[in-house]
């Protein structure tokens, strides 16, 4: 009782909440008894409070691994606009030398931030050793998982990280992870007395509806009539980013008195801010996105997200259209569903990882390298991509491999027939695997789409036994009726059409200069 | 249009002497001595850089369009190599749009670097004085970039005291500096800042909203940038509130990196062998700084490189060939000379036009 009351003090002089949400509470008291935990929280329930406060409260340092450079450094704004001032962000963005003052300095930080590939620098992971880790926090912890749906290789090595960190208590975080990956999480971190938090992930606010379509055309007609009823904020998903910057443009032709806007990974830096706060702001009113955004965007009030393309997992799904209603107020999730859709996310399941022969002929390539003794420097790696054209994703993941078996060692390519024939044939089998089950968790999410039962019970009954009820509408296999749905007032424009001068007086001068 | 127009400008001036790919190097400001030493003897200075980060893959489809359209064309001589040449429909396209495409604006050689620095510092302090001026000390910065948030940081701190006054002083600056330009440039230029409970719009949404080419509406800010730079630069002390933004950025070109290594020992009279034994590195990467080096440095003693009598025969060969290009060069020169050498001439071949007709 005493601890209980404790937290919730700590809690209110930190983070100035009165009470903990669901969970937070749980798994922090764990942390603090130095219990390693695998924490599954829906998206948007706080996750971050869960390693945020235990390390204010541990003695030493919080390592906070996180796939997310955006999410980091968001976060370390946030923290230190609520002056938590003992927090840095380690990434890629970070200059070498910038690198090296705050490894210097590391001892004086309570909260560390780090990107998994940075984690990997030998000189680092040296100095992370010297210091005291209180807790090990991997964030998006499905991604060690080879079975979730952000498999990323780099996870694959933070079992290793924690032995040289001298095996400092875990806590893995995810918002979506089936029984499936969190049994792989626990395998993958060799945790097998892990406490398991899992808390249900169903939204009672989310209503969700699947439209048939057979056409482009047909999803444009439908979008208009739904964007057309000013439901409120909304986002549209897409699989191309193609499609969404052209659907962007036809949108904003034909509904004038919206504002639209895409953002995806191909968006340069300072524009994904600026499109993700003009969202924020009410400065936009829809956003024709891929999957890239969403991501620690916090906004409240989002009240409808719709799918022009189906999705290749359940789990995205879910974690899509979390990002809709986070005030607790009725929202709809739309998918329209074309059966020819199919074929997008099949042919990026087949394009994901590298082909049999891809792997033989950069396994063939490497071998002439070891044979003639060149060294794998930047420039060697730079021709090799060059030659075969492969993505940064496949080329990760076969390095990874290549680098786990030995045969690249350092700038080294360590040659041995045999060896290197089963390494190529485990590859090829894992590859095979792991698409088949990709394919799989497609023909899940098809089936659901397809489906007559109710939507809302066959999209969470993988993770979970039951449900809430819904507050407003359940699905339309139930039957909705949208007429039901207020419309909402557009925001007014915020932006008048004044000259440069008077925007740039505003702007640098204030608003009781605009009319001067 | 001012994309294409700086395409085909820059296929023009390089006279079939380079392929497609060249024009790529020198608009995302590739460092290679090469792009350098083009950009220099092709008079395509003011391009240089002036599209960092450019995708090839846009580039190329960009270049496939002009070459549909029957403006550029794509040819391969019988050893393969490959060039590019403006065609007599895109030199029409040229002159007829030609006013209206701000070529002037561009001086990417002198200002490829600073521009980017600048426009992130400008763009970031824009925003945060907006923000602190209305007493809002938490938004989320539009730049990322640790070492313009601490540059824009330490900045505040020091006109704190002053803040109403700087800000009436940039305001002026602004201001006059963009009365300069049309009206709608002008717009497109104050309509991408963010600032106090507003954010501002994206490239595309720029481009959307006037109708333009996204890579046009970033070529132009980039143009916008140089102007701005130049007459900052020029006149340092009718722009109090906007020089401190530069100020130090120093000089315009500098050897940096391992040119700049390079030229440490070469500085202290070391030979290229002596060079390249010092930092492990092959002669011919030595050989490719000391290109670069003879590139800037006034003093660059090219007679320690190349004998009087080569000097000539090689000089000759470039006039007579009229080309440009290493290996026709070689080919017309006695085999002892090597194609460092020849490099070596064309920087200076290039000097002495460029000081003998400067503009000419
Ligand atoms: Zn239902």
């Amino acid at each position: 009782m005493g601890e209980t009351l404790h937290l919730e003090n700590e809690l209110q002089k930190h983070f100035q909440y009165h009470s903990f949400r669901l969970g937070q509470r749980e798994i922090i008291s764990d942390v603090l008894q130095g219990k390693s935990v695998l924490g599954i929280l829906p998206t948007g329930s706080g996750k971050s409070i869960c390693y945020q406060l235990p390390s204010l409260l541990l003695d030493g340092l919080t390592v906070v691994v996180s796939p997310l450079i955006s999410l980091m450094i968001d976060q370390v704004k946030e923290l230190k606009a609520k002056n938590f001032k003992r927090v840095v962000a380690l990434n890629s963005f970070v200059t070498y030398s910038e690198r090296q003052m705050v490894m210097e300095q590391l001892h004086h930080y309570k909260l560390l931030y780090i990107s998994p590939e940075l984690l990997q620098q030998p000189q680092l992971l040296k100095r992370l050793s010297q210091l005291k880790i209180s807790l090990f926090v991997i964030d998006e912890a499905h991604c060690i998982s080879q079975w979730g749906h952000d498999f990323r290789p780099d996870y694959l090595k933070l079992g290793k990280v924690i032995e040289n960190l001298h095996h400092p208590p875990v806590l893995a975080l995810s918002a979506t992870a089936t029984p499936a990956v969190q049994a792989d999480i626990i395998k993958s971190l060799d945790r097998p007395r892990m406490v398991k938090r899992v808390y249900p992930m169903d939204r009672n606010n989310l209503t969700f509806a699947i439209q048939d379509v057979t056409s482009d055309q047909e999803k444009l007609e439908l979008l208009t009539i739904y964007l057309n009823k000013h439901y409120g904020p909304a986002l549209i998903y897409f699989s191309s980013r193609i499609q969404a910057e052209n659907l962007a443009r036809i949108l904003t032709e034909k509904l004038p008195e919206l504002q639209v806007a895409f953002y995806h990974g191909g968006v340069e830096p300072i524009d994904r801010i600026q499109i993700q706060q003009q969202f924020m702001n009410n400065q936009i009113d829809v956003i024709c996105c891929t999957s890239a955004f969403g991501m620690g965007i916090n906004k409240q009030n989002i009240r409808l997200i719709i799918h022009y393309h189906i999705p290749s997992q359940m789990e995205a799904y879910i974690q899509e259209v979390g990002r809709a209603g986070r005030d607790g107020k009725p929202s709809i999730c739309l998918l329209l569903y074309g059966r020819y859709d199919a074929a997008i996310p099949k042919s990026i399941i087949e394009n994901e990882l590298p082909e049999s022969g891809e792997i033989r002929m950069i396994m063939q390539q490497l071998k002439v390298l070891s044979e003639q003794g060149i060294e794998l420097t930047k420039e060697t790696l730079h021709d090799l991509n060059e030659l075969f054209q492969i993505s940064e994703i496949k080329w990760r993941f076969l390095r990874f491999h290549f680098e786990k078996h030995g045969m690249i060692n350092g700038k080294k390519v360590v040659y041995q027939a045999e060896h290197w024939r089963n390494v190529y044939e485990h590859l090829v089998k894992w590859i095979q695997s792991r698409s088949l089950y990709k394919m799989e968790e497609l023909q899940e999410m098809i089936r659901w789409a397809e489906s007559d039962d109710c939507l809302r019970k066959q999209l969470y009954k993988k993770f979970q036994s039951g449900y809430d009820p819904p507050i407003f509408e359940c699905c339309s296999n139930c039957g909705i009726d949208l007429e039901q749905w207020e419309a909402q007032a557009l925001p007014p424009s915020l932006q008048k059409d004044t000259d440069w001068r008077g925007k740039l007086r505003k702007l640098l001068l204030g608003a009781e200069h605009e009319a001067k | 249009m001012i994309f294409n127009g700086i395409l085909l400008t820059a296929a023009k001036q390089i006279k079939q002497e380079r392929s497609t790919s060249s024009i790529y190097h020198l608009l995302t400001g590739s460092r290679s001595i090469q792009t350098l030493q083009d950009a220099h003897i092709f008079s395509n200075q003011a391009f240089f850089g002036i599209y960092r980060g450019l995708r090839k893959q846009i580039f190329d489809e960009k270049i496939t369009a002009l070459i549909q359209a029957g403006f550029l064309e794509e040819t391969v001589e019988e050893k393969g190599r490959q060039a590019v040449r403006c065609l007599p429909e895109g030199e029409t396209w040229l002159a007829a749009h030609q006013s209206r495409i701000p070529f002037h604006y561009f001086q990417g050689f002198l200002y490829f670097d600073k521009a980017d620095v600048f426009y992130n510092r400008l763009l970031l302090l824009v925003q945060t004085l907006s923000n602190t001026n209305e007493s809002n000390f938490s938004f989320i910065p539009v730049i990322h970039q640790p070492a313009t948030e601490r540059f824009v940081r330490q900045f505040y701190k020091q006109i704190k005291e002053n803040e109403r006054s700087y800000l009436e002083e940039l305001y002026d600056e602004l201001v006059q500096l963009l009365a300069a330009f049309p009206e709608e440039e002008a717009q497109i230029f104050i309509d991408r800042f963010s600032g106090y409970n507003h954010y501002g719009k994206s490239l595309d949404q720029l481009a959307i909203q006037y109708n333009r080419e996204a890579a046009d509406i970033r070529l132009l800010l980039v143009g916008m940038i140089h102007m701005l730079l130049q007459k900052i630069e020029i006149s340092q002390s009718d722009y109090s509130a906007l020089y401190p933004l530069v100020a130090d950025l120093g000089q315009t070109v500098k050897l940096v990196g391992s040119p700049g290594k390079t030229y440490d020992l070469f500085k202290q009279g070391l030979t290229p062998e002596e060079i390249s034994r010092i930092r492990s590195l092959k002669i011919n990467t030595i050989y490719d700084h000391l290109a670069e080096i003879a590139l800037y440095d006034p003093a660059f003693p090219f007679s320690d490189y190349v004998s009087e009598r080569d000097t000539k025969e090689i000089l000759q060969a470039i006039q007579e060939t009229n080309s440009f290009k290493l290996k026709t060069i070689k080919e017309n020169v006695h085999p002892e000379i090597s194609f460092f050498q020849i490099r070596l001439m064309l920087v200076f071949h290039h000097k002495l036009r460029e000081g003998g007709s400067r503009h000419g």
